[in-house]
Order: structure tokens, then sequence, then C-alpha cells
């Protein structure tokens, strides 16, 4: 039958590819590494080709995390920049969930978009391993202009001396308070310049005593922030700026003094003053929070976070700056950057990506469109622009007077996380859980983060 | 019930019949084993490699020969922990799907005309997959004043704990989720029942056996490749479970709900440490791989095919076996 | 009568149960529609709350939207592409597949089959480097040929499947067919194939579920938004930094979910309806 034939024919081809597979299947390793090998060459030559397909004719990928409206308002603000430039944008936005993970794929096919926006916890990696560059040369040759920024405010830039990013805006800490409690238990607001995690204490169990409202535990899915503010009040960094190792590890009045602010968290706890954890873990949504929903007085967030949580409470919720420990010498506050711009080593046209961040970073129709969706601009100019604009609605107004105010009391912002911190700071959250389940006590969180700490941070 | 023997095929009619059959074989599976050469088996053993190597992704990985491993299993705490919870999570929560899907397989095998109906509707939970709405409203419905707890106090149990993030409790509260999502087994079952000729029903009725004998004597039996089937596939996802754990508590509170799979996300693309992901990969399918060579092992003694005396399949069994032991 | 009587009984208790019970199951689904007709900032304060206040389908607008002028009508577009062409391949593969794993007796049949389960235990993870280089290599990025093609060779976890209904199939049918001057292809097209259509509508759902949900191969494959699939551009609703529009996430989500459950009651008359019951009175 001729049917026959033809499949014979196919099956012979089958075959030959069976047997290719046994030959492959029984050297393995030689043939993975030179296959790997092939495929890494094979990328090499095919990058052009491929970069041709996602950026039509050399247009400049933008990649970023964000919501719909940060999609939106940025693609709008690029599209008025390419129709006045002759330059051409392909637009790679994605949830922050999966973000980074797009991005290290992409790298190992040295396919990374042309401009990246960064975290401060990954911009490290990225410098470190030459996978953004130093953009110390286009703020040189002025294609990135920073006289309206000063160069104080670039010092969370750096990583290693080099430039990895420029700073989309700031952000920072703060307790945020319901100001209706306040005058409902008919306490004042407290002048938040000089005071202590005991004296936040005690006016949460003021609160709570007179309405029965308690105020929300310090940071309670963020350890970080809240014992480096702390950490900060001794006047250390919480991380060395070699970023491998604590500078305060040693310094037995520093631990000493978070495990007692913990062990006070604890205390509050138990006394029903602060929320029960199991309360707070327990949220997902903006809108389940006590905070937002006026069952807490007060709740340490950051600064960025406010005008949401704002928003949901149909009330501006009021800013303090941050307590510092009982002992502590100097305010615990810090700005840190938001997130970064930052230029992908793969750019084939750095300078023309360069004019494209100044533009985001400078320009103030950009600015009118995005507004503090990043962080609060660092440029002056336009944040006197948005302190006046209509269309910023009051919460984001108070925000900006905030950063303000902080940016009076501290210098600089904050450089980017070190190598390795992600993981540090995640042994942190989990021991200040434990704290806060009763597990353990604040000293056995401070030795065991300082001891963890220290064999995960890079040890060079 | 197909018992007659049938070795009459094959052996006898030389070497044509085998080189025929090879090309046949390599004809069907032909499209599979292309792809699995394509693009499996390189990414397979690249992991092997990676797994011996520090590999941040970002830059070029560096051989460092069994240091991932000693550190699993010296130092890291997370990684023991981990384990014990996924084990424990597969040992309570398979069983308890198997079993759910099963039963309600077997109720929605009936001829009503509702029931095409009420199949969409218990399949659908499984299409909601790792959904946000899902999980604001196991949190909703699994929080401290949550619609559990208020049930339990219209019954007269009073409760406050807020389950899902209760350090003892809010494992249980992603293992009922993904109990709560048995549609695929249950498809399958029901599928595999339908397939049971209903000639064996009427045998057995006409016979005057009961339904608990029947259901013992024939369904279970008939039906038993397909629960084998179900039994494999269903712990080797419940081994890697993740996406339930993730968007439910991400792996809190006190790392209580950290399923191995979940950490091991965390460790490659969170703390850029591929190499060390790839090695949990290993030490993973070593540890599935040994459970799923039990099943398989045990299979001959319950699981029952209809051409089980046909040598052919016999003889595959038993090589299998050999092989892996 | 009485028998009579407590059989009506027994069918009404069984409906009222069934119900019940389904009516739990399906709760969620049931509060995300409803949600998504209601005004996006109270979707997360009224989650008690079944039925909205005020009906409004402004959600379903503004979801339908897209992000930057890229509407879900892409999304849906490409993809219906990826899973349509990815499952029809799919189960021709798995079905061949199970069929020679089962039925002919080859070497390295067993070898084979072992990797197949093997490739099974390993998470996904680990392998999407490798992958993303070979898939790089190709030029593949930024097509749908990464989500696509590799499903042509099926996937170990339906040729497994399909392999076990086949087991159910009795032997003795093949021998007759083979007597009687039936080829194997013949014989899997002609006799097979009618007999394990129960098992291929099966892998069609499950096949079509799991494309349409796949998230992780679409992400980092697709990098240009008018490339995106649904499951992607339903992950761009929400973001922790800034608010989320709830109520078109849901109202996508919705949409979303149409096609797999329309799916699903035309294909489940061949689950259950299996032709498996003729000609296997072996």
């Amino acid at each position: 039958m001729k049917a026959q034939r033809i499949i014979a024919a196919a099956m012979a081809g089958a075959m030959a590819a069976g047997l290719t597979a046994c030959g492959s299947g029984s050297s393995t390793q030689t043939t993975t590494t030179g296959a790997a090998a092939t495929t890494k060459a094979a990328a090499n030559t095919t990058t052009a080709a491929a970069s041709g397909t996602t950026g039509d004719n050399g247009a400049i990928r933008v990649a970023w995390w964000g919501s719909q409206g940060r999609n939106n308002s940025t693609i709008e603000a690029l599209d008025a920049y390419a129709a006045k430039n002759n330059v051409t944008f392909s637009y790679e936005y994605n949830s922050w969930s999966s973000y980074f993970e797009t991005l290290a794929t992409q790298s190992v096919g040295n396919d990374l978009p042309d401009i990246l926006q960064m975290s401060t916890t990954d911009i490290i990696n990225y410098s470190k391993n030459g996978q953004v560059i130093d953009l110390q040369k286009y703020v040189d040759d002025g294609a990135i202009d920073i006289s309206k920024i000063g160069k104080d405010a670039l010092s969370g830039d750096y990583v290693n001396g080099a430039l990895a990013g420029i700073t989309t805006g700031v952000n920072t800490v703060t307790v945020a308070y319901n100001p209706d409690i306040f005058e409902q238990a008919g306490v004042a607001v407290p002048d938040d310049t000089n005071w202590t995690f005991s004296e936040f204490c005690s006016l949460a169990e003021e609160i709570y005593n007179k309405t029965g409202i308690p105020t929300e535990i310090p940071f309670i899915t963020e350890a970080r922030w809240f014992v480096e503010s702390l950490v900060r009040s001794y006047g250390v960094d919480l991380f060395s700026s070699d970023g491998n190792s604590l500078p305060w590890a040693d310094d037995s009045k520093v631990s000493a003094g978070v495990a007692k602010a913990m062990d006070q968290v604890y205390k509050e706890i138990q006394a029903g003053v602060f929320v029960d954890p199991e309360v707070m873990l327990g949220w997902s949504a903006t809108e389940d929070s006590y905070i937002a929903t006026g069952k807490s007085a007060m709740s340490y967030m950051l600064s960025n976070y406010v005008g949401q949580y704002s928003k949901v409470l149909g009330k501006d919720l009021g800013m303090l700056m941050l307590p510092k420990a009982d002992d502590g010498t100097t305010s615990g506050m810090y700005t840190n950057s938001n997130m970064y711009w930052c230029i992908s080593s793969n750019c084939k046209d750095p300078e023309a990506a360069a004019k494209v961040i100044n533009y985001l970073i400078n320009d103030e129709d950009a600015a009118k469109l995005i507004l503090t969706d990043r962080g609060i601009s660092l440029n002056s100019d336009i944040r006197d622009m948005l302190a006046k604009d209509d269309s910023v609605s009051s919460s984001d107004k108070a925000t900006l007077e905030y950063v303000n105010k902080v940016n009076s009391v501290v210098k600089g912002v904050n450089p980017p996380d070190p190598a390795n911190s992600a993981e540090a700071i995640k042994v942190l959250k989990d021991d200040y859980q434990a704290v806060c389940y009763g597990e353990a006590n604040g000293t056995d969180c401070m030795d065991d983060f300082i001891s963890q700490a220290a064999s995960i941070l890079p040890q060079k | 019930m197909g018992n007659r023997s049938s070795n009459t095929a094959g052996n006898g009619r030389g070497l044509s019949k085998n080189a025929r059959n090879n090309l046949l074989g390599y004809f069907f599976i032909g499209p599979w084993l292309i792809m699995f050469l394509a693009f499996t088996v390189v990414p397979f053993f690249a992991s092997l490699v990676l797994s011996f190597c520090d590999y941040n992704m970002l830059s070029a990985p560096t051989f460092v020969g069994w240091d991932n491993y000693v550190k699993l299993f010296t130092e890291d705490r997370l990684f023991t922990k981990s384990l014990l919870i996924t084990l424990k999570f597969v040992f309570i929560s398979i069983p308890l799907r198997l079993i759910f899907a099963l039963i309600v397989a077997m109720i929605l095998n009936r001829d009503s005309k509702m029931v095409p109906i009420y199949r969409v509707v218990y399949y659908l939970p499984s299409i909601l997959g790792g959904s946000v709405a899902v999980s604001v409203l196991w949190r909703y419905v699994f929080a401290k004043e949550g619609v559990f707890n208020q049930f339990l106090n219209l019954i007269g149990i009073p409760c406050n704990i807020s389950w899902i993030s209760n350090k003892d409790t809010a494992l249980w509260c992603i293992i009922l989720l993904f109990i709560w999502q048995f549609g695929s087994p249950m498809l399958i079952f029901l599928a595999g029942l339908k397939q049971i000729p209903k000639t064996y029903y009427e045998a057995a009725s006409i016979d005057g056996a009961g339904k608990v004998v029947t259901f013992f004597r024939i369904t279970l039996p008939l039906l038993s490749p397909i629960f084998f089937f179900n039994l494999v596939m269903q712990m080797i996802g419940g081994f890697m479970v993740f996406s339930q754990a993730m968007i439910i508590t991400d792996g809190g509170p006190l790392n209580n709900t950290m399923v191995y799979a979940l950490y091991l996300y965390k460790q490659a693309f969170g703390y850029y440490k591929m190499g060390y992901g790839c090695a949990m990969a290993w030490i993973l399918m070593i540890i599935i791989g040994f459970f799923t060579l039990l099943v398989f092992k045990s299979s001959s003694a319950w699981v029952f095919y209809e051409n089980q005396i046909s040598e052919g399949n016999g003889k595959k069994k038993r090589k299998r076996g050999g092989k892996k032991a | 009568m009485s028998r009579k009587a407590r059989k009506i009984w027994g069918t009404v208790l069984f409906h009222v149960i069934i119900c019940l019970i389904g009516i739990i199951m399906i709760y969620p689904l049931i509060w995300m529609f409803f949600s998504s007709f209601k005004e996006s900032s109270k979707v997360m304060t009224t989650v008690g709350q079944l039925i909205p206040d005020k009906w409004d389908i402004q959600n379903y607008i503004n979801g339908w939207a897209g992000f930057g002028g890229t509407t879900f009508a892409t999304f849906f577009k490409n993809s219906f592409i990826v899973t349509i062409l990815s499952v029809i391949g799919n189960i021709i593969a798995s079905a061949m597949a199970a069929y020679g794993f089962t039925r002919i007796r080859f070497k390295g049949r067993n070898f084979f089959f072992i990797c197949m389960i093997i490739t099974m235990m390993v998470p996904s993870q680990v392998l999407v480097v490798p992958q993303y280089l070979i898939f790089h290599g190709l030029g593949w990025v930024n097509t749908f040929l990464p989500l696509i093609v590799p499903e042509w060779g099926g996937r170990a976890f339906f040729i497994f499947m399909i392999m076990q209904f086949m087991a159910g199939i009795p032997k003795d049918l093949d021998e007759a067919a083979e007597i009687d001057g039936c080829g194997k292809i013949k014989l899997f097209t002609n006799i097979i194939l009618p007999l394990i259509v129960p098992a291929l509508a099966t892998s069609a759902i499950f096949g079509f579920y799991w494309k349409w949900d796949d998230f992780m191969g679409s992400l980092l494959y697709l990098n240009s938004p008018d490339k995106y699939t649904v499951s992607i551009a339903l992950k761009l609703f929400s973001d922790p930094t800034s608010v989320t529009d709830y109520g078109a996430m849901f109202a996508m989500c919705v949409l979303s979910l149409l096609p797999v459950i329309i799916l699903f009651l035309f294909t489940q008359k061949y689950i259950v309806e299996g032709i498996a019951t003729q000609g296997l009175k072996g």
C-alpha cells in the first residue's frame, strides 16, 4: 500500500531523531555542556535579530512594573517625548511579583530592555554584575541634568562608586495617625522631632485606655524599616557602606536598645494596645487594614502609602516622624530612593536612553502625568510645581511637605541595599514576627539576626 | 474480564517484526521525543550542572562542588522546615483530595438533567486557580472576624483565632484550599467511571450483588489504573505545591506555610541563588522519585489492568522496577 | 407507593444537598461576578456584601480599555491563538505517544517512559533559564512559538493519563484487528482513538485551561504588550505600591473564565458519554 510507504518514510525520519536522542542520552555531561556552549554562541549571534523583533528599527525598550494607572501615565509621558524627539519606544510593563524574574532571565540571554525601572534591593545585583551601566558619563556630559537635584541627593544612587541608576523619587518612613481618634482621646499631637519609642508606646496606651482604639504593630511585615530607624538613632547605618557587615553588630548598646523596643512591642500586644499580630498578618489589601478603616490610631508606614490609605479612609492621615530608640542620640529618620531608572549594558544607544531618563526626572510635563507615583521627585522645581498643582491630591501634597520636613533633618538618601541583603532582611522579618507571636524575645531576635547576617552578607 | 492469556503476539515472528515495532514505536512517540530532546533534556541536565555552581543569573556560573548541597543540609534551617511542611501537606491533602474527588465523581456519575450543571459547578473551583478573588475570599472567610468563626459561634463554639495567620492553623487553610480545588482528579475519575462497561454492573446485579459489593468488586478494581494515575500525579503535584501557598500566606506566619517549592522559588529568583535553587530541585526530585517508585512498585498488588496477563505489560512492569532499583 | 415516595424524596434530598455544597464550592466565583459590578472603590470595603448596591458596568469598560491603548481584545486574541494551537497539537501528540508506550513493544520504551515520568518531578522554576537560552538561540523570544511548539510534543501528564485509559482496553482487540489485517496505525486511528474519547476530552479541558492560565511561560517569552496574553494582563492591574482597581480586575477575570467554562460545558458530554461501552465486551 502507498500509505504504508509514506508512513515508513516518516518513521525513518522519526527514527533518525530517535537515534540522535540515544547519543545525547548516553553521554549527557559532555553533550550538555557542548549544547550549552552552542546555545550561548547561538544566543550571541542572534542577539541582533532578537532585539530587532522586540524593538522595531531601534526603538528604545523601556521596562517597568506597576499598576494600570502607572502603565497608562508612563506610556502617555513617553509617547509625548517620542512625538517631539524622533525616537520610538517599545514598552514592557509587568507586575511587581514577576518583574525581576523576567529581568533575570532576559539578562541570561543579553536581552535586557534598554531602560529599566529598578528597586533598591535589586539594583546592587545588576550593578555589581555589570548588567547596568555607570551613568556618571551621561551626567558629566549633560545628557542627564542634575542641577536641580544636587549632588547630595544623588548619594543614594551609587553602587561601589558607580552611578548605577537615577532615583525616580524618594520616600521615607512615617507614623501615620488618625487625627479624629487623637481628638476623641483628647491627646495632643506629639512633638516628633525628638520623641522616643517609649513615648510612642505611652501615647498608644493613653489612646487605648481612653477610647479602646489600638495602634498597629510597627512594620510587622517589613521589620527592616522599624529596626533601621532604631539603629540609625544611635548614629550608625543598618548596613556598612561596603555592604559586608552590620556596623553595629559588636555594639551591645544598639542591639540591646532594639531588643528592648521589640520586647515593648510584645508587651503592648499582650495588653491589647497594639493590634493582634494574627489579625494584621491576615490583611491583604489596603482596605483590610485598621488604619484605613478608622479602627486604629497610628500605623508605621512608608510615606508613599499614606495617600492610598487616606483615600480609603476618606480623610487625610497625619504624618509624624518615627520615634528614636530610648537611649538613641539622634533622629533615626532616613529617606530612600523609591526606585531607580537604569540603563542596561546591552543598550545600543545609551546617550539616547540617558536623555529619556533626563526627561522622566526633570520635565515638568512628564511630572504632571506621573505625579508622585514613583516617589517624591528630587528635582526642587518639580516639587514646587507639584505643591501648587491642582491635580495633586491634598494627601499627596501633605506627603510632599512631610518629605521636605524629613529632608531638613537627614542628609542625603540611603544607599541601595547591599548584596544578599534581601535574605538577611527576610531573617530579620521572621525573627521579629516570632517576637510578636511570643515565640522569642527581643534579645533572641537580635542575636539571631546578627549571627545570620554575618553568614549571609558577602564576606570579602 | 480479559484474563485470557495472549502470548502469541511478538516472539515467534522474527527480526523483521521487531524492527517494524521499533519503527512504529518511535513513530508514535516521535513528536514527544523530538520536543523532549529539543526542549527538556538540556535544561534538565543544565539544572543538575548548575546545582554544583554558584549562579546568580546575572553573571556566569562558577563551579563550587558540593557546597550548595552541604549548605542545605548543615546550615539551612528553613530547608528542613520547608521539607517537613511539604511532607505534612502531601500526606494530609492528597488522600483527602483523592477521596473527595472519587466520592463526588461517583455521585455525579448518574443520569439526570441537572447533573451536567453540577459537574461544572464542582469543577469550577479548580479553574479559579491562584486568582486574586480566591486569595481575598480565603482571607475573608478565615480571618478573626471571618465567616468561618461567625459560623462556629452560631453553632455554639466560641472561637476567635485568625485561622489564616495563626501559626498552627495556617497550613490547614492552604490544605483546605488545595482540597477544594479537586476538580481535575474528579474529572479524570468521572471519565474512568464512564469507561467501565455497563455489562459488568448488569452481570453483578443479576448475581444479586449489593451496592457496596459492586463498588469493591467491580468499580474499584476497574478504576484502579485511573486511581493509580491520579495518585501518582497528585502526589507529584502536591510536592510541588506553590501558588496556593504563595497567594494566601506567602510562606508566613513564622514560615509555617513555607512549602518547599515556594522556598526554592524565593532562593532562586528572590535572592538570586539559582544554583542553590537547582540543588533544592534535585533533592526534591529524588524525594518525589522515591515516593513515586514506592507507588509504582506497590501497584502490581493493587492496580488491575484489563490486559494484565498479556505478556507485554507484565514485562514492562518488571523492567521498570528493575531498572530503578 | 411508599417505595416510590421514598425514591422521590431521595432524589429531592440529593439535589438539595448537591446544590447547597455546590454554592459553597463556587461562592468565590459568584462573589467575583457580583463584585465586578460594584463601584471599584467599594469592592474591598464591602467584601461581606454580595449584591452590589448599584449595578454598574463601568468596571468592564475600564478593564477592557487595558493599558496604554492596548485593549483586552488584543490579549484575548493572543490567548486564543496560543491556546488553541497548542491544545490541538498537544492532544494529538499525547494520544500518539500514549499508544506507542502501551501498545507497541519497541526498544527503549521503558527507558523513555521513565524519562518522561522523571521530567515531571523537576520543579519548572529551575528549568526556565536554560529553556530561555534555547528559545533565545532559536530567535523565538517575543513570538508565540516558545509557548506553542513544545506543546506539540504532548504533555507527560496527558500521555500518562491516556496510557492508563488505554490499559483498560483489552489487548484482544488489537489481536483481532491484526488478524483482520489492520495495521498498528489503522488500529490506532480507527479503533483505539474512538475508545479513549473521554480521556481526550479530559485532556482538552485541562490542556486548554492550563495554557489559558499559564503565566510563567507567557511572561518570560512575550515582551511587548501587543503580544501579552490574558493571563499576563490580569496581573497588570495590581501593584503593591499603588491602589489596585479591583473592580476592573474582577471584571476582566470574569471574562477570562468564560471561554474555559464554555469549553467545559460543551466538552463534558464526551467525557461522560464515553463510546467506551460499545465494543468493549471483551
